[in-house]
């Protein structure tokens, strides 16, 4: 086989936070198996996440409000070498959001933030087909534009600042990525964070912190190859600023959450499909009031 | 080649130290100024008995708010006689509310606006002393 089946994950950051002040969740980076470390693709990702929220009321209302906050994206994305140790990622997300609360619906539709990525390969010596034991070092950053919408309203013209399709300020990102395999076994760990930038609004979201390890096998079958994956994750989120000029912390906002990762995909000459589950294991996001429920992910890809 | 792989890796790690070393100092920020301009009762205003109280205020503020209060006290014992609230998301709204009282002796009371900057317990107020009749 001329390239060699090497898992590489790459970090696709969602970056979105919390509030109205309590809508939806932090959602956070998800990560995708990639084949063929050394293939330009492009493809289409399919990502979908609920969380449950519940807003505090005040001491004349009668009971909390609940809602039901639907994150679902489009992204279609890619990657290309422009050196041999270079690679480069882009995403454009186009999401298709909703918040049902007892009153109302809210839609919030539109095209995401567009992003890009950069990774160099510090170490690799995968190509070698002598070697059993491979290594994988890559180390990036990444700049996500201001492309997507960050004022829709609701009903009542608030602005629900979790379930926008973009965030409306400039973010970065810096991550690091290694992955050890001996023969068809491997474990891939990862490292990134997301550097918030403030968006016209005044508002800014928690930087985030998000860190994997994911233990995978791959098996060939002909011209087929099957990628089972599973692993644990965790993520952080600083809570978010609904004024970052006076320091006026959302305190609806922020916390964390491990979840648990499993997944695979199929490779079939230059295509391939990837379908990925997370279940959230342990939370604390906004002080309780925000629940994040299963997130579902699949990948199409075409490789070049 | 070599040359450019090298500024790439080092460009690399030099970036990845000022992104995980940005941390902005909190504690430098201006307090925001939000006026609360109660155009009635005016201060000193006396209520006659049986007459309904109307209270208007306007609030200008340069952040998004989450809600306001008004509580009528009565000053010689701190009791409260009269409360409302309501929940808005904006920087600038006006509050209207009615308040009958019901007191059985002259009463000399303050109304207290208080509103929401954050929920991490911020809150600016004002007061107007009134006069509350039988």
């Amino acid at each position: 086989m001329k390239y060699i089946l090497m898992p590489v994950l790459a970090i696709l950051l969602c970056a979105k936070a919390v509030a109205c002040d309590v809508c939806g969740g932090s959602q956070g980076s998800y990560l995708g198996i990639l084949p063929r470390y050394n293939s330009h693709f492009v493809g289409l990702s399919f990502q979908y996440q609920q969380f449950t929220s519940t807003h505090p009321v005040m001491a004349s209302e009668k009971k909390p409000v609940q809602s039901q906050n639907f994150v679902r994206s489009v992204t279609a994305w890619g990657r290309f070498y422009p050196l041999k140790r270079l690679q480069l990622f882009a995403f454009a997300p186009y999401s298709y959001n909703s918040a049902v609360e007892p009153t109302q619906t809210v839609l919030m539709n539109g095209i995401g933030d567009i992003r890009v990525v950069a990774n160099y390969m510090l170490l690799n010596t995968a190509d070698s087909s002598q070697n059993r034991v491979k290594h994988t070092l890559l180390a990036g950053g990444g700049i996500k534009a201001p492309t997507g919408r960050n004022d829709v309203t609701n009903t009542e013209g608030i602005i629900l600042s979790n379930m926008q399709p973009g965030t409306g300020s400039w973010d970065y990102t810096a991550n690091v990525n290694y992955t050890f395999r001996i023969d068809k076994a491997g474990i891939n760990g990862d490292v990134s964070y997301k550097l918030s930038g403030v968006n016209k609004r005044d508002y800014r979201y928690g930087n985030k912190l998000n860190a994997g390890l994911t233990a995978f096998y791959w098996y060939d079958k002909g011209k087929v190859s099957l990628l089972p994956q599973a692993g644990l994750r965790y993520e952080h989120s600083d809570v978010d600023y609904s004024s970052y000029v006076y320091r006026i912390r959302n305190t609806y906002s922020g916390g964390a959450q491990a979840y648990a990762v499993a997944g695979a995909g199929i490779y079939l000459g230059k295509f391939g499909i990837t379908a990925t589950g997370s279940l959230p294991v342990w939370q604390h996001y906004a002080g309780g009031l925000v629940t994040a429920k299963p997130r579902l992910e699949t990948q199409v890809q075409f490789l070049f | 080649m070599k040359n450019v792989n090298r500024y790439i890796k080092y460009g690399l790690i030099i970036a990845l130290g000022i992104v995980s070393s940005c941390k902005r100092n909190d504690t430098t920020a201006p307090e925001p100024t939000i006026n609360i301009n109660i155009q009635s009762p005016t201060e000193g205003a006396v209520v006659t008995g049986g007459n309904t109280l109307h209270i208007s205020a306007e609030v200008n503020s340069p952040v998004d708010l989450h809600g306001y209060e008004w509580k009528i006290r009565d000053k010689d014992n701190g009791t409260e006689i009269g409360s409302g609230e309501g929940h808005v998301h904006e920087k600038n709204f006006t509050i209207n509310a009615d308040y009958t009282g019901n007191v059985t002796k002259v009463t000399n009371a303050e109304l207290e606006i208080t509103v929401i900057v954050s929920h991490d317990g911020e809150q600016a107020n004002k007061k107007v002393n009134i006069t509350l009749n039988p």
